[in-house]
């Protein structure tokens, strides 16, 4: 994972998890979560989604509520520098996106 | 029919081992525990009917008193509504049973699976390095050992010193390979 992070670029399973938590989230829910958006192409496993909340935290790209006293059901929010990733990330994604539409487009 | 309830096995590898024990769920054998054999490990079953899938992992929190209690452990527990089963030799076992939902791989992206492998072949790499300090600084005090008095004693004291030393060197040496290896072979799949 950090091979990806230092080639700009960040893998599905930690976009989407970012994503998951603009809104306070927990690892259940981070995982329903990214199965919908995905519409069930995207599975998070105990591992991937472990090391992904370690990484980002240590990063400050998402911080630990302190609410959750019982540590059981820790939940996560997204700091002001994760949005910003999201936000390079998206914009990564579409100039890749209008790039292949335009070439596509000049094929047919 | 009286089925074989215990095996003797020696599993390198995670994948390996997680499929081993879910074809053995679906034979209804359910394992129970694993004890750490030297040459070869100990797998104790059960009978059961109901199919369970395993999913293995490294530990990940280093030494703790009750692997159950881990964070990592309780972490996979509660998101994921599965048991733990038992730990040994640095690997934890979860289990969940098939009619309660997926149970998903513990890695589901190769780059997350290097990581994993990568921790680990970094502390067998430093294990290594000490084990090869110690055996390094054990061989250059023989000379001293065999000038002093009890000769015979010392000669013996360090033999097993040094035995210790080199086994322990070339155990985590070994291991340091296995993982390195395993890390290649990923990311050769990666490339594919």
């Amino acid at each position: 994972m950090p091979e990806s992070f230092d080639r700009g670029a960040l893998t599905e399973a930690v976009y989407y998890v970012l994503l998951s938590l603009f809104k306070p989230n927990h690892g259940y829910g981070i995982m329903q979560q990214v199965e919908e958006m995905s519409a069930g192409r995207v599975k998070l496993g105990a591992g991937t989604l472990y090391g992904a909340l370690n990484t980002l935290c240590a990063k400050k790209w998402i911080a630990p509520l302190s609410e959750s006293a019982g540590t059981r059901k820790k939940e996560y929010i997204i700091t002001d520098t994760g949005k910003q990733a999201v936000y390079d990330e998206i914009a990564r994604l579409k100039e890749l996106a209008a790039n292949g539409d335009k070439i596509i487009g000049e094929e047919s | 029919m009286s089925e074989k309830l215990e095996y003797k096995k020696r599993f390198y590898d995670l994948e390996k081992e997680e499929s081993w024990l879910n074809e053995m769920s679906e034979k209804g054998l359910l394992l129970k525990s694993v004890t750490w054999g030297f040459f070869r490990d100990t797998y104790t079953f059960d009978h059961c009917e109901k199919k369970y899938t395993f999913r293995l992992d490294y530990t990940k929190d280093g030494i703790v008193y009750e692997e159950i209690t881990s964070p990592y452990v309780m972490f996979v527990t509660s998101t994921y509504k599965a048991d733990y089963v038992c730990y040994m030799n640095g690997r934890v076992y979860f289990r969940k049973s098939a009619e309660s939902g997926e149970f998903p791989p513990i890695y589901t992206d190769p780059e997350s699976r290097i990581a994993a492998e990568k921790k680990r072949f970094g502390a067998c790499t430093g294990l290594t390095a000490v084990f090869l300090f110690d055996t390094v600084l054990w061989g250059t005090e023989l000379p001293s050992y065999m000038n002093a008095e009890h000769r015979v004693a010392a000669a013996i004291y360090l033999s097993i010193i040094l035995f210790i030393c080199l086994t322990g060197f070339s155990l985590c040496l070994t291991r340091a390979c296995r993982h390195y290896k395993k890390m290649q072979d990923i990311k050769k799949i990666m490339k594919e």
